[in-house]
């Protein structure tokens, strides 16, 4: 990696004078890097093992209890979305607390920060698009699981229709 | 225009000496993304990222993570990052750190064809003089952060009144000749230091070296450099 490539210099280098969006974009443009980061998106795939792990820890309860519900057919009572949240809770709490450090940590350890700040962003823009991130993806996870119970349990539902009405 | 300091630093280069760039993504992924951040739409950041790693002399190892890169490569990313949006003005600090002469060469040459054709001003804080004089138009010497000295740098270089003399052998002859006519020649190193109060002095010094024979190999006016600032202030 360390061969060199000087006689490339020549290809100049070109003003810009197209639009300049300033303060919204960088916060829009923080936002996005810190969803994407946290999904490991445009990494490697070691960085996103642990993501998909994490959600698919988060996707699997609903998934089984949908089937338990569709399988045993009304015979017992019947696990549900309040059941789901007991189980799920703990992979979230772990999702958080593995993901919610790497957001801000890592631009300090890399001294990234230090070029975010010289940059049309402020610090509490800085943060609040790192948490707003943070937020989308903890909202994601949360409410994928939900829709994938729901789903599952409208389907197994003698009449589903009734299910819809009855728990809306 | 208002003043705030957001808007200004939309206008804002700075490569800074420390570490800087995250290792697991691309050098042209956080490129886009740093462009981005200073404002310009995603569309446009993309050909701006490509644009300017081509500039700083990043071709194909553009598209691996940043943490392969070799000291010299990463300062390059340092410097596209600092110049990617079309800056008004660049902060360099330090860009040639950790860099070996060649690299030390590259990294200059870019530095003064960003500056010289394509009209970024730019200010470059370093340690190395010679850097600074082969490479700036103006300097400023701060310490304990005032402003002692400044202005361009031919004021800080320019010919002192003292011509050194090198000679290969008779030297002690050509001393007492010079003596002789008037003229104090001053031992420096291997050479001969004579202060020039006026002009013919320099045909008594031509006459010294025809009378005492001896062999003449350099007759250069000795010229001030930049780190004779730093030497004078000393104690």
């Amino acid at each position: 990696m360390t061969q060199r490539t000087g006689e490339l210099f020549d290809l100049g280098y070109q003003h810009y004078d197209g639009p300049r969006e300033g303060r919204m974009r960088a916060r829009k443009a923080v936002f996005f890097d810190g969803f994407r980061t946290t999904l490991g998106l445009g990494r490697g795939a070691g960085a996103k093992v642990l993501p998909m792990l994490l959600f698919g820890a988060a996707m699997a309860p609903a998934i089984i209890i949908a089937l338990i519900v569709s399988l045993t057919n009304d015979l017992i009572d019947l696990p549900g979305h309040p059941e789901y949240y007991q189980v799920v809770s703990i992979v979230l709490l772990i999702f958080t607390a593995i993901i919610a450090p790497e957001l801000l940590c890592a631009d300090r350890r890399n001294g990234v920060i230090s070029l975010y700040l010289v940059r049309p962003l402020s610090i509490t823009d800085y943060v609040a698009a790192r948490w707003l991130a943070f937020f989308a993806i903890t909202l994601l996870l949360v409410y994928s699981g939900q829709i994938v119970l729901l789903a599952g349990l409208i389907l197994s539902a003698s009449d589903p229709v009734d299910y819809i009405r009855d728990n809306w | 225009m208002p003043y705030e300091s957001v808007d200004i630093r939309a206008r804002l280069g700075y490569m800074p000496e420390h570490d800087c760039l995250p290792t697991a993504i691309t050098a042209s992924e956080f490129l886009t993304h740093m462009v981005q951040v200073s404002g310009i739409p995603p569309s446009q950041a993309r050909t701006r990222a490509a644009d300017i790693l081509r500039h700083v002399g990043l071709e194909e190892e553009r598209y691996c993570p940043i943490g392969q890169y070799s000291t010299g490569m990463k300062q390059r990313v340092k410097l596209a990052q600092s110049l990617a949006h079309d800056p008004v003005i660049v902060l360099l600090d330090e860009p040639t750190a950790g860099l070996d002469p060649s690299g030390r060469e590259d990294m200059l040459r870019l530095i003064r064809r960003t500056g010289h054709e394509f009209g970024i001003s730019i200010i470059l804080s370093s340690h190395l003089m010679g850097d600074v004089e082969s490479n700036c138009d103006r300097i400023i010497v701060l310490e304990g952060g005032h402003v002692t000295e400044q202005g361009a740098v031919s004021q800080f270089t320019q010919e002192t009144e003292t011509v050194l003399i090198d000679v290969d052998g008779n030297r002690e002859e050509l001393i007492t000749a010079l003596a002789a006519r008037g003229v104090t020649a001053v031992s420096d190193g291997v050479s001969l230091a004579v202060e020039l109060d006026s002009e013919e002095q320099y045909d008594a010094i031509r006459d010294a070296l025809v009378e005492t024979n001896a062999r003449l190999r350099r007759m250069s006016p000795r010229r001030h450099q930049l780190t004779d600032i730093f030497r004078n202030e000393g104690p």
